[in-house]
């Protein structure tokens, strides 16, 4: 399968889902003009890569989001809709869910975002701004 | 996030969704056919319901975290004192600026055209405006840097620097950054000023003159002439008088030489008592006029004198020198100056210390110091008793009784006027200190006229023969004896007052007293003498 990487604009986030080494990266602002259609690709790249991905593989995912805006966040949980139910359906999935130590707003909404999800979600502080 | 808040906003769809699930769990509609589609619908609104209630608190803790953010942004430039503004195409300034901006133009800006905020003036606002059309068309950023970078908006002096930015991918707008710098142009102009002048005068100090003279010595300035000046007696008014007398005289010849040179004149204070002028295009001979005109307002200055303390001459020897071609070193034209300056000054020195003596005797009389008559009747007392004395007229003891006839009160003029006036008995103590100071002002007068031996004589003068007089409580043989003679002829004329008046007393009184204090105010041998022989004399 192959990689999808989509690099950063001042208002996408850079994409980088590395079926390979089964690691998926999200990061920075996201508020594109039209959230559907800049997530689109990667629903559907995430689609095929868990319905290809073998039970006991370990998937590792790193998201960075520092600011998202509302049709943003819809797209997300969406995307964490897929990994749970992946994971119900016994995969093996982890992520990881970087905030800025400085900012509490960050923890604070992928607190709400790590609600109701069942598979491991960490929420770890990153020291950059 | 308030739960609370939520459950109240979100509570008629949760409400519905409960009343459903209880109908379907009540089995109410079991063998209905659309059942499965309801359940299914019923799951998918309350998933949306849950997505719905996330998102919202998401959104409304990041729009609160943003607009935390702007309001720290809007402050952080807001107290940055600088105006920031941005204007689009259109050239119409944004609704966002920085509130240095309204003080800086006096009004608020939004919507205003930034042309006629730059500039008054037409053609000024036509080049701002092909300038910023010509950026927004052909993106040329050199174009905004050659604008002014120093403008005038209200009489203050404004920094101005541009940047073109691009807002979003296709919008651009030019960044304008205003600094109010009339203050620091004004501090700069202030520091300038105090680096190049001096302080008392506001002449131009050495330092000035070290810097400008390169920048003199072109063909254009020639001839050039300098005036070195010093000034004299400055150290007895220093002395006497303290240094505000002496800083008062100063600022006086500074203003004598201003008023006297031409204004393309350089005049500064070369040093303490020192000054120089230069003169471009200014032949010897001008330059002497010039030096003709400050000596004359010297003595015009000189007989205006109103007050004690201006006993001190207005007077200053000068030295001149002129170069006609740059072949001269400036260094050696400076120099040829103070050879005639130090020649000129040791001329002078007579006069200036003649003139300090005939200025003392004028002012002591004419402010009641002393009696009228005193001083010229002790000269000839003093002559007459030395005489006696084996003393001749030229001798050094002659001499210094007839200075001390002159200068013996001199000291006086340092006291203040009122405090002279009073009885011994009606002074303070502190005033009691302060007059009994005048012998040593007298002593500093002497001295700073270069009478060193006077000076002594002076500070002694109040001492008594049995060791109970002042400043140092000297007795006997130890109090000098110019001193002890003039104590003597001192008190005698100040008792007989010369006969003028019906309260002095008569000669026969006069040295009854003497006798009387013979041994203890005065040296008995002196007093026998003086008293024995005064018919002789």
């Amino acid at each position: 399968m192959e990689k999808l990487f989509i690099k950063a604009t001042k208002s996408t986030p850079e994409v980088n889902l590395d079926s390979d080494n089964n690691n998926l990266l999200i990061n920075g602002q996201s508020y594109p003009e039209n959230a559907f259609k800049f997530y689109e690709p990667i629903f559907n790249w995430v689609n095929e890569y868990l319905d290809e991905l073998e039970t006991g593989v370990q998937v590792q995912i790193d998201f960075t989001l520092p600011y998202i805006n509302t049709s943003s966040s819809k797209c997300i949980m969406m995307l964490l809709d897929k990994f749970d139910d992946a994971f119900l359906a016994g995969k093996n999935i982890f992520l990881n869910w970087y905030c800025d130590q400085e900012n509490e707003i960050e923890f604070e909404c992928a607190e709400e975002f790590k609600e109701d999800m069942n598979f491991p979600i960490e929420i770890v502080s990153r020291e950059d701004n | 996030m308030g739960t609370n808040q939520d459950d109240l906003l979100f509570s008629p769809e949760k409400k519905l969704i409960e009343s459903c699930r209880s109908e379907i769990t009540a089995d109410k509609y079991g063998d209905n056919i659309l059942l499965p589609r309801y359940k299914e619908l019923l799951d998918s609104y309350e998933k949306l319901l849950r997505f719905t209630r996330k998102v919202t608190r998401i959104s409304d803790t990041q729009g609160n975290a943003l607009k935390e953010r702007e309001r720290k942004m809007k402050s952080l430039l807001d107290n940055s004192n600088q105006g920031f503004l941005t204007f689009g195409v259109n050239l119409l300034v944004d609704e966002e600026y920085s509130s240095e901006c309204a003080a800086i133009f006096g009004k608020q800006i939004k919507k205003e055209n930034i042309t006629l905020l730059l500039s008054t003036r037409y053609d000024e606002q036509q080049k701002y405006e092909d300038a910023f059309n010509a950026v927004f068309k052909e993106k040329d950023r050199e174009k905004l840097e050659q604008l002014p970078s120093r403008i005038i908006i209200n009489n203050r002096y404004i920094d101005v620097k541009y940047k073109l930015i691009n807002w979003l991918d296709k919008e651009y707008a030019i960044f304008v950054i205003l600094t109010d710098v009339t203050d620091k142009i004004k501090s700069e102009a202030k520091v300038k000023y105090l680096i190049e002048h001096d302080s008392l005068t506001s002449l131009y100090n050495r330092s000035y003159i070290d810097k400008i003279i390169p920048e003199m010595l072109i063909s254009h300035n020639l001839p050039i002439s300098v005036i070195l000046a010093d000034m004299n007696a400055l150290k007895l008014a220093n002395d006497v008088f303290g240094h505000q007398t002496g800083d008062r005289l100063i600022i006086k010849v500074a203003e004598i030489l201003k008023n006297c040179c031409r204004k393309t004149d350089i005049v500064a204070r070369w040093g303490g008592d020192e000054f120089l002028v230069i003169l471009p295009n200014a032949w010897h001979s001008q330059c002497l006029r010039i030096v003709e005109l400050i000596n004359r307002a010297c003595q015009q200055e000189d007989q205006e004198v109103v007050d004690i303390s201006e006993v001190v001459p207005i007077s200053v020897s000068m030295g001149t020198a002129t170069m006609e071609s740059l072949d001269l070193n400036i260094t050696e034209l400076f120099a040829v100056a103070e050879n005639r300056m130090y020649k000129n000054k040791l001329l002078d020195n007579k006069t200036v210390r003649k003139n300090i003596i005939k200025k003392m005797e004028t002012v002591l009389e004419a402010k009641g110091i002393v009696p009228p008559g005193h001083i010229e009747r002790l000269k000839k007392l003093s002559v007459k008793f030395a005489g006696f004395l084996g003393f001749s007229e030229e001798s050094v003891e002659t001499t210094e009784l007839l200075l001390l006839s002159s200068l013996h009160d001199a000291g006086k003029v340092a006291v203040p006027e009122d405090m002279l006036n009073k009885e011994q008995k009606d002074l303070t103590s502190e005033e009691l200190e302060i007059m009994r100071s005048y012998p040593e002002a007298g002593y500093r007068m002497a001295q700073s006229i270069g009478e060193p031996g006077v000076a002594e004589a002076i500070l002694a003068l109040c001492e008594r023969w049995d060791g109970n007089g002042y400043p140092h409580g000297l007795k006997g043989a130890q109090i000098p004896y110019i001193s002890r003679i003039f104590s003597v002829l001192k008190s005698f004329d100040l008792m007989t007052g010369g006969g003028a008046f019906e309260s002095d007393l008569s000669k026969e009184e006069a040295l009854d007293e003497i006798r009387n204090q013979s041994g203890l105010q005065f040296d008995p041998g002196l007093t026998k003498l003086f008293c024995d022989n005064l018919s002789n004399l």
